[in-house]
């Protein structure tokens, strides 16, 4: 029974070191502090459009690498299938596309002009000009 | 073709007044032209037997969220498919979507009508691993009935943890051309009940007895739930589609005649996907049948089942490959010794993600029997060589961006 525990706590923490340098970031008078796994999910699925303080959600993305990677693992979609799925919505009506960057500096510069973006980036990217935003 | 480009006016009227008070106006588009070749039969395009070009799409869209609530957007399709379509522009999906609340959204317009998994966007091959939609559930013939015009209600909800259903609720009616593909069909297999009356009643042999035909939908119900389950990337969705269709002619020496369908059985489609990894399956069957009641009488028209499986591996960003095998029987020809009372198609599909915008697909399609090939394109249709197998090759190039 030991030995389960172990490991299991050993996976827990594999998990959380490969999802730790993966940070959210929103625009500086964002007023929400955390948000869960859930409603991220939910967001980058298309189901959540509007913030509970109104406002429609701007989803950013990167394009590539491997925080993105890592971004695709929380919302429990892979890279191309999360690419295919929001093709499918632009081409069907259902919504504006992400907005994507290649650089984390493009992001973080969009998002500080952004109040209803919501982003990821590396843990080490400079993000004085934006609000951290905690992941439950 | 007057009235499309008056809506097609319209509709860019609305997106020049909304660029002027500033709204974000989002343009994508997509420009796609495939190849195919089939052996023995012509399937979907007159010529296929050949090897036929004539298989295309070109596609603009505009899309807005005019207010956090509301999203609005619509879309110009131009496509190819044989002899229909010709390029002619017209307007494919354009709806207003407005968010009551979290739980319940209302779309107004012009819409594709729940139908399966994949119903939607089924034009675009960009979407999906195969080029051709999986025919025997998506067919051609109902291409023209996928999308409806009329009022949704639509959305998702929790139940509990780890479990979202998504539903869709509309009504409407269908507006479609009557050179359609659909409507084609629905004149052939008429013609053919008209001339065996004529035959009996006359004694007469007239093989084109319809002068003059109008087919009309008058109302769509249809509804569809997705439950997305607690185990991750597992879906099952159930959709009923109900078209009332009402048929009016003229035919040679019968005079006016009057035709109702009845479905004794609905369309359903019962499906499951489930993707892990790299890999993903899916699963869908459609049940159906249909009667017409005409004044020479009630007939059957069908009574079918349909389903397929797929799986498709990404073997990395660049590609992807799918095997399919899928069925179609006519449970109305079963045990009378005919190849048309089913159609088996097994597919390996090939798709290359060359970069961003371009995608690059081939398959490869060995068929058993003739039951969803077309009378209108293939006039000497085999019904009693059980062993007629055959082929298909189809191979696609699509632009988007």
């Amino acid at each position: 029974m030991k030995k389960i525990i172990k490991t299991i706590l050993l996976f827990s923490l594999l998990a959380s070191a490969c999802f730790a340098d993966l940070i959210l970031i929103a625009h500086k008078d964002f007023p929400i502090d955390f948000i869960s796994r859930d409603n991220l999910k939910r967001i980058y699925d298309n189901k959540m459009k509007i913030w509970p303080h109104g406002g429609s959600v701007v989803r950013v993305l990167l394009k590539r690498g491997r925080i993105h990677k890592n971004f695709c693992k929380i919302i429990k979609r892979s890279p191309s299938n999360l690419k295919r799925f929001w093709k499918k919505q632009i081409f069907t009506g259902k919504g504006l596309a992400p907005k994507s960057f290649i650089s984390q500096e493009n992001i973080v510069e969009f998002v500080s002009s952004n109040r209803n973006a919501i982003a990821y980036v590396d843990s080490s990217a400079d993000i004085k000009s934006v609000k951290l935003i905690k992941l439950k | 073709m007057k009235k499309v480009f008056l809506h097609i006016f319209f509709l860019f009227t609305v997106v020049l007044t909304l660029q002027a008070s500033e709204k974000k106006i989002e343009v994508h588009g997509y420009i796609s032209r495939g190849y195919l070749n089939s052996s023995k039969y012509n399937y979907l395009a007159d010529n296929s037997i050949n090897g036929t070009t004539q298989f295309g799409e070109n596609a603009l869209n505009f899309n807005t969220q005019a207010h956090p609530k509301l999203h609005l957007g619509f879309q110009i399709l131009a496509k190819k498919l044989g002899s229909t379509g010709k390029y002619k522009p017209s307007l494919d999906w354009a709806f207003a979507d407005y968010q009551i609340n979290k739980y319940i959204s209302l779309k107004a317009g012009q819409f594709f009508s729940p139908w399966g998994l994949h119903n939607e966007g089924r034009d675009i091959d960009f979407l999906r691993n195969t080029i051709i939609p999986i025919e025997v559930i998506y067919s051609e013939d109902t291409r023209d009935i996928s999308l409806m015009k009329g009022l949704e209600i639509h959305g998702d909800f929790n139940i509990g943890k780890n479990n979202n259903i998504e539903y869709r609720l509309a009504r409407g009616n269908v507006n479609f051309d009557l050179n359609s593909r659909f409507s084609l069909e629905i004149k052939d297999s008429l013609s053919k009940i008209y001339s065996k009356a004529i035959l009996d009643k006359f004694g007469q042999v007239i093989s084109n007895p319809i002068n003059d035909i109008s087919i009309n939908i008058k109302g769509m119900n249809t509804y569809g739930i997705v439950w997305n389950t607690w185990i991750q990337g597992l879906k099952l969705s159930f959709t009923n589609f109900e078209p009332d269709i009402n048929i009016y002619s003229q035919v040679k020496k019968l005079g006016p005649q009057y035709v109702f369908y009845d479905f004794a059985k609905d369309f359903e489609i019962k499906s499951l996907e489930y993707i892990k990894n790299r890999w993903s399956y899916t699963y869908e069957r459609l049940t159906y049948a249909v009667n017409a009641y005409t004044t020479i009488g009630k007939l059957n028209l069908s009574d079918g089942v349909a389903q397929y499986h797929q799986i498709t591996y990404r073997l990395n960003d660049k590609y992807e490959f799918g095997l399919v095998n899928s069925k179609s029987i006519n449970k109305l020809k079963l045990n009378q010794n005919r190849i048309d009372d089913s159609i088996t198609d097994i597919a390996f599909t090939i798709r290359a993600d060359l970069n961003e915008n371009w995608v690059l697909k081939t398959e490869f399609h060995s068929f058993q029997g003739t039951d969803t090939l077309r009378t209108t394109i293939n006039p000497g249709l085999n019904t009693t060589n059980l062993n007629d197998n055959w082929h298909m090759f189809a191979a696609k190039i699509t632009y988007s961006f």
